[in-house]
């Protein structure tokens, strides 16, 4: 499993634990959007980014503070991974 | 009688899903502000604003008789003074809206100057804060002069995120009032106070947290309505909700908490920082608000029982 892909099971684990939404990485489509199948109100967003913080040990930077980003969920694994290092 | 403090210190109806009137005398007040009288302040020299207010104040009082009273019920049933003194404590709320609906005119002709008079006290509890490094939550409640201190703030390089609502509810307002002048009064507000979030923004809580991570300040009012998730608690000797949303972004975000209570107006305000809170931090949510809600309704209620005129909420008027 190369790195990106566990990064991206990663979130998908906090996704779980924070928002109780339950999915398979491997079964997203291109282009696909959190907030398609999950209900992201505005505290359910800070709790998924307090989880992402917790998991890989840094801070998300405030300009990807956004809801654009953080519904891109590939990207958000793309990006923690390179604020931690790729450690895992 | 029942008592319960709801949110806007209506009475509890029978009959909650009767639609209201077509027109108020709310709604015969948004429309002389938002129009004439806003027309006028822009051209009058700015102290008129209060002059004005000084000079209709008597008649507000008159008009808003009926919720006076109830206001006058309401301060004695939960703070337990006198007759005559809860109708002096009383007279002084109605008074201080008119007073505040002037300093908003006012506020809008200072533009980035600092508010005149005023006096700050506590300062150095929010610089201790704020040298925390991880943004302050200004804690308040719904007191007139809140506006005008958020201004001073601005203007003195203290820039302070409102989170507001953009619907808020109003029992005292009319369908056309609610159709027509509500939006007009929400926009105006947003002239007024300019820093802010609506919490109808999707990103509302990203904006809170955006401000506080970069070490700035966000206020947000603690007794206010709005909140998906709330709790009751009791708040002056009645069950009242208060929503938790406030302490999960404490909770989420690691900010420090300051009280600051804002009393006068533009005429003569004050603004007091209290000592940052000491919230209890770690363990779940359940217990994070277990251990803080209590502290956080025990500060508003010290401020409303301080300076019970100053606070908007014993009736809407």
């Amino acid at each position: 499993m190369n790195s990106r892909s566990a990064s991206l099971d990663r979130v998908m684990r906090v996704l779980r634990d924070t928002l109780h939404v339950d999915l398979d990485a491997a079964e997203l489509p291109p282009g696909w959007k959190l907030d398609e199948v999950a209900g992201m109100d505005s505290m359910a967003v800070l709790e998924f980014v307090a989880g992402l913080e917790r998991e890989f040990g840094v801070q998300i930077e405030p300009e990807f503070l956004e809801l654009d980003f953080l519904r891109d969920l590939p990207r958000v694994a793309e990006y923690m991974e390179r604020r931690s290092g790729g450690a895992s | 009688m029942d008592w319960r403090l709801d949110y806007y210190g209506l009475r509890l109806r029978q009959d909650r899903g009767t639609t209201p009137p077509f027109v108020t005398l709310k709604d015969v007040l948004w429309l002389l502000y938002l129009y004439p009288v806003r027309a006028v302040a822009r051209l009058a020299p700015p102290s008129t604003a209060h002059t004005a207010a000084r000079a209709f104040a008597p008649l507000f009082q008159l008009m808003r008789r009926p919720q006076r009273d109830f206001a006058a019920e309401r301060i004695s049933h939960t703070l337990g003074l006198d007759e005559a003194h809860c109708r002096r404590v009383a007279r002084r709320f109605v008074a201080h809206a008119v007073r505040r609906a002037a300093d908003d005119l006012a506020l809008t002709r200072l533009g980035d100057r600092p508010v005149p008079r005023t006096t700050v006290r506590g300062r150095e509890n929010l610089d201790h804060a704020l040298a925390a490094g991880k943004g302050v939550l200004l804690l308040t409640g719904h007191f007139y002069a809140n506006r005008a201190a958020k201004h001073h703030l601005r203007a003195i390089g203290c820039p302070v995120l409102s989170v507001r609502n953009g619907v808020p509810p109003d029992g005292a307002a009319g369908r056309l009032g609610r159709n027509r002048f509500q939006r007009r009064y929400v926009e105006f507000l947003h002239s007024v106070i300019r820093d802010e979030v609506l919490i109808q923004d999707p990103e509302c809580s990203l904006r809170i947290l955006r401000r506080l991570r970069s070490g700035g300040l966000v206020n947000v009012h603690f007794d206010a309505a709005f909140a998906a998730e709330r709790t009751e608690m009791p708040f002056l000797g009645v069950p009242r909700l208060f929503g938790t949303g406030i302490l999960d972004i404490v909770r989420l975000s690691g900010c420090e908490v300051v009280p600051m209570q804002c009393l006068g107006s533009t005429e003569d305000l004050s603004i007091v920082f209290d000592a940052p809170l000491a919230v209890v931090r770690g363990g779940t949510r359940e217990a994070f608000l277990a251990a803080n809600l209590p502290l956080f309704v025990r500060t508003l209620e010290a401020q409303v029982r301080q300076h019970p005129d100053e606070w908007e909420l014993w009736v809407r008027l």
